[in-house]
């Protein structure tokens, strides 16, 4: 990580390259040192990141860093040099993932705003823990806030995989 | 309107070299971005990576236990040795925030912000845990009870380094926070340790700051404890409300 990102001027503003992969493959985003993550995947055509709250509370930019959900809203993108993204396309490369075909019989979808970090956040969750309890589930989707659904949907179309397992 | 301006960003690989920054106009310093993060206003000359200090870790050395200023609190929560040496802290970070947030805020982050709604600090506070820095002319250690009421300048000339909290001896431990909802901020917060020969308890979001309840400790008189805990109103809680509750938590802590 040390020596992130090669600084170049444009039109007067310090241009840095990072690079990381994301859903797979190999990336290099130029960026200037303010931009957080979300902005930067979002630039980049990453648009299923959604920016609610740009201050943490809200959960919709969730991605996976390194295996782990984080904030991208408040992670500077200089700061992510080397890093494992996963935005919620990694998870139908091979056809629809038992999560969001959960999600969609449950009815854990409406405006579908929230669904990328919930699901993200589910997908670590069950690559931590492979049975979950009910409460382990609410515990790791608190962060998540969904104003539609009312949060059970969500939490029986994870408990679906669960059992499923 | 948000203005962030950063012209620089460097990533400093040893303390040393982070501290040729420390002291320095327009020069910023940030770990987990959840607090500099969450700034709508900034203009920094260069800000300072410190995420790429080899300062992430826990670690256990005979009765101590070390835990690196970068390292995230999610890592303490879900660490066998924490959970194991330390189950207060373990249980304490379970309350912090949300799971995505725990990822990136950082120990050393905690305790240089010391939000007056920490919970984190109470616990921290009872553990009796000491901050270890390194500043140009070298390092030093303080008890992070200490170290709370004059970290503004401290940190501006120095690095935390590592945390480090001697393993109690504990019979009975707790901490509790009470809050509108479990991913928002405290109201009140209550930690504590027994061991067989004393009580250590530390109230937080009183709304002030954190602190130990030193008088209480040593007497275990419970009006004394309310008095020293001086309690206030704000927009999340009363006075009264603030009292009542930790009345019936000195009560029952003695019974």
């Amino acid at each position: 990580m040390a020596g992130a990102g090669t600084v170049i001027q444009a039109q007067g503003v310090d241009i840095m390259k990072v690079k990381m992969t994301i859903n797979g493959e190999k990336k290099v985003f130029e960026i200037e040192a303010s931009e957080k993550l979300a902005d930067t995947l979002r630039r980049y055509g990453y648009t299923e990141v959604k920016i609610g709250c740009r201050s943490g509370d809200c959960g919709s930019c969730t991605v996976l860093f390194n295996g782990k959900p984080i904030r991208s809203c408040l992670k500077f993108t200089a700061q992510a040099e080397g890093a494992y993204i996963e935005t919620v396309k990694a998870l139908n490369k091979d056809g629809i993932h038992p999560l969001q075909k959960a999600f969609i019989e449950a009815g854990a979808v409406q405006c579908g705003f929230c669904t990328p970090g919930m699901l993200l956040t589910a997908k670590a969750l069950l690559d931590f823990k492979k049975k979950p309890t009910e409460g382990e589930i609410k515990e790791a989707l608190k962060g998540n806030l969904c104003r539609c659904t009312g949060y059970k949907q969500q939490v029986d179309a994870i408990m679906k995989v669960v059992n499923n397992k | 309107m948000m203005s962030i301006q950063i012209g620089e960003f460097v990533h400093p690989t040893s303390v040393e070299e982070a501290l040729r920054y420390k002291g320095k106009p327009g020069v910023m310093f940030v770990a987990g971005s959840t607090a500099v993060g969450r700034v709508e206003n900034l203009n920094a000359k260069k800000m300072v990576n410190l995420l790429t200090l080899p300062l992430a870790f826990i670690e256990k050395e005979g009765n101590t236990i070390r835990i690196g200023a970068t390292t995230p609190l999610d890592d303490i929560e879900n660490s066998p040795a924490i959970k194991r040496y330390l189950p207060v802290l373990a249980e304490t970070i379970k309350h912090v925030a949300a799971w995505g947030i725990k990822t990136m805020a950082t120990i050393g982050g905690a305790i240089a912000t010391a939000f007056p709604w920490s919970d984190i600090i109470p616990t921290l506070l009872v553990l009796d845990a000491s901050v270890t820095m390194s500043k140009r002319e070298g390092k030093f250690t303080l008890p992070l009870e200490e170290f709370l009421p004059q970290r503004i300048p401290i940190v501006k000339n120095s690095i935390i380094e590592f945390i480090e909290i001697k393993i109690p001896q504990v019979e009975r431990w707790g901490f509790e926070k009470y809050a509108h909802s479990s991913f928002d901020i405290a109201m009140l917060n209550v930690a504590y340790i027994k061991t067989a020969e004393n009580l250590k308890l530390a109230v937080g979001a009183r709304p002030g700051a954190a602190k130990r309840l030193r008088s209480f400790e040593k007497t275990k008189d419970i009006q004394e404890g309310i008095k020293e805990a001086e309690l206030k109103d704000d927009a999340r809680a009363s006075k009264w409300w603030r009292e009542q509750v930790l009345l019936s938590r000195l009560r029952e802590l003695i019974s």
